[in-house]
């Protein structure tokens, strides 16, 4: 045998291992999926029974019924408690997804905008500062912010959890950085000739030259804010979000927490899970081609 | 405003002398500043479109600064502060303490059951993300790149458990492991299924094993466009030269990534202390002793109104943390910079 079909030969055997493996993987994945799926259309009994065949009657009443039924408890001030249904966890899913997004998108566009495209003294300053958060680690903040949070009275409070989401550090300066950097001034200096300001240049000329990577980071931010069911645990207990409602459901006793058992929590994941597909599919070549930036160098 | 100079020849070393200059060169400055006209004479340089700039800056960077200045300066000053204070439950308030509250972590440390464990099982995470997890990003995104069989869908199944939330994953997990793992042990006869999850001797097994599964993809998009990136000549003078797809990725692919690697080792490095292995997604508060983990121990401490006495504590312990992962995390980084430099391309 020759040497290079030993070479290749390891390379085939490589491939062949590597597909196995791959294919392993996504059987499960597909199949635990298609699991939850089906086992969200069944009915209690039919799920006790069956935990793993096909329904035997399709349920699609559990996709309604869980609006009404399933629904998280909060203690109110001076009201005492009360119960949230999906409408509103959806609601409030959606306020702190798109609140945290914008005002953390545009913060720090505007920072590397600045950073980027003008001289002043802070300017290097603040890139230096940036690449030191990112490099520093700092263990337990979360005691001394929870306790500022208190004391400001931005404890349990959407709008303030918005806010505080508004600094400039992190990698998403970082790209946006670099994207600026790239940008040609000369597209400004015509906007100026035009009687343009400095406010209009940047929001007018500079953003939408890089709407392509704002419009991907303003995704990935969503779906992490959409996901975050942490937030309602540590910051936020009263304006529980429906990914905080499935994680209440998963961890509660099943028989305390509805009448129909497993396969309601199940469509309370599927439920869930949906918009981010939805998300994913109608974005899915900016999510699959446009994130090659991620060779920027730290 | 008018900017009369004060007299000279005057004593400026009292106090009032002393503010009256202060005064005066206050204003100085801010006339050369904005540029005003006084007494028809225009005594700045700055001219109008630059004050528009300046104003322009302030403007844009008042906010992120304000935010960032309150709640990473001021928080981890205040966080500090706090390891050196004892919250009073009977005022409500805070009161310096010295020492006490390292004092305190040394003899939970040494006295509390689940602190061993939590030593183990964090190395045990750490371990696992780098040994195991890691090479495997790299490798399933090589895969993908060399546009191997089924590699679009590959691709996309292991992107899928990125953007799910944890919730989504470790319900559908947890759920088949209650619920569908039984059927399977039924429908094959092989009497009663484990209960994997909650048994102590195999919970903390099963949570590595679901870290494992759920990150197999990990960062394939980052180390897909990475390769990606990387110049179609110099993969085509390699290939002239009869190079292997074997040797392309020991030679060629692993050394041109090697400083997204790095960073990524960094990070695990930096959150060493912090790792929680998605304990509380399956467990809550009721994780058992043994699945214990220093990230797991640490949330709980300071989770609703019944943490906020435990702040001070938690914070000595996030403060000796630091001390301790800041100079590995920095010497590991200038480490990595020295076995590898990066290289433009």
């Amino acid at each position: 045998m020759t040497k290079s079909k030993v070479k290749n030969g390891k390379w085939g055997v490589f491939r062949i291992v590597m597909l196995l493996l791959l294919s392993v993987y996504s059987v499960t994945m597909i199949f635990l999926i298609a699991w939850v799926l089906l086992s969200s259309f069944k009915a209690k009994s039919d799920f006790n029974f069956y935990p793993l065949g096909f329904p035997k009657k399709f349920y699609f009443e559990n996709y309604v019924n869980i609006f009404r039924e399933l629904s998280v408890q909060v203690t109110v001030p001076g009201i005492g408690q009360r119960s949230i249904y999906f409408p509103e966890l959806f609601l409030y899913s959606l306020l702190y997804s798109v609140g945290c997004t914008a005002v953390s998108i545009i913060s720090k566009a505007m920072v590397a905008y600045a950073v980027a495209k003008y001289r002043f003294r802070l300017a290097p300053v603040l890139y230096t500062v940036n690449i030191i958060v990112m490099i520093v680690p700092i263990v337990g903040r979360l005691p001394s912010e929870l306790q500022l949070m208190r004391a400001i009275g931005f404890y349990d409070n959407l709008l303030a959890l918005c806010i505080m989401k508004g600094s400039f550090t992190g990698m998403d300066f970082m790209l946006l950085h670099a994207t600026f950097c790239t940008v040609s001034w000369e597209y400004a200096e015509a906007a100026k000739i035009d009687g343009a300001s400095h406010f209009t240049i940047m929001w007018s000329v500079m953003f939408p030259m890089v709407k392509q990577v704002i419009l991907i980071l303003a995704l990935t931010n969503f779906i992490t804010y959409w996901n975050d069911w942490n937030v309602n645990v540590t910051y936020m207990p009263s304006y529980p979000t429906a990914a905080y409602a499935l994680y209440t459901f998963q961890n509660s006793n099943i028989n305390s927490i509805s009448m129909g058992g497993v396969p309601y929590v199940l469509c309370a994941c599927t439920v869930v899970m949906l918009p981010i597909l939805v998300l994913f599919y109608v974005f899915r070549d900016h999510f699959m081609g446009e994130v090659s930036f991620g060779g920027l160098k730290g | 405003m008018s900017r009369k100079e004060p007299k000279k020849g005057t004593d400026r070393s009292s106090l009032r002398e002393k503010v009256k200059w202060g005064i005066y060169d206050l204003k100085c400055a801010f006339h050369n500043k904005v540029g005003v006209r006084l007494h028809g004479k225009k005594t700045s340089t700055m001219t109008k479109a630059r004050v528009y700039e300046k104003l322009f800056l302030a403007a844009v960077l008042a906010f992120p600064l304000t935010i960032f200045c309150v709640f990473y300066i001021g928080v981890n000053i205040n966080s500090i502060f706090l390891a050196f204070k004892e919250y009073d439950s009977a005022t409500g308030k805070y009161f310096w303490s010295g020492f006490g509250n390292f004092k305190q972590f040394f003899e939970m440390m040494n006295s509390e059951a689940f602190m061993g464990y939590a030593w183990k099982n964090t190395f045990i995470l750490f371990a696992v993300n780098l040994i195991i997890n890691l090479p495997f990003h790299i490798i399933n995104a090589y895969y993908v790149y060399k546009k191997n069989p089924l590699s679009k869908t590959f691709r996309f199944l292991l992107f899928l458990p990125s953007i799910l939330s944890s919730v989504i994953t470790v319900t559908m997990f947890k759920y088949f492991m209650v619920y569908g793992l039984p059927g399977i042990y039924k429908l094959f006869k092989l009497g009663e299924a484990p209960n994997l999850i909650y048994d102590p001797s195999t919970g903390f097994a099963t949570i590595i094993g679901y870290s494992f599964w759920v990150n197999f993809g990990g960062s394939i998009i980052l180390f897909l466009g990475l390769m990606n990136r990387i110049p179609p000549d110099i993969l085509e003078a390699a290939s002239l030269d009869g190079i292997t797809p074997v040797k392309e990725f020991w030679h060629i692919i692993l050394p041109l990534i090697f400083p997204t690697i790095s960073i990524y080792i960094i990070n695990l490095l930096a959150g060493f202390f912090a790792q929680q292995g998605s304990l509380y997604t399956f467990y809550g508060t009721d994780a058992r002793n043994e699945f214990y983990t220093f990230g797991y121990y640490y949330y709980i401490q300071v989770l609703g109104e019944a943490g906020v006495p435990k702040y001070p504590v938690a914070s000595a312990a996030g403060l000796l943390f630091t001390v301790v992962t800041v100079p590995v995390t920095l010497f590991a980084r200038w480490g990595m910079n020295k076995l590898c430099p990066s290289v433009d391309y």
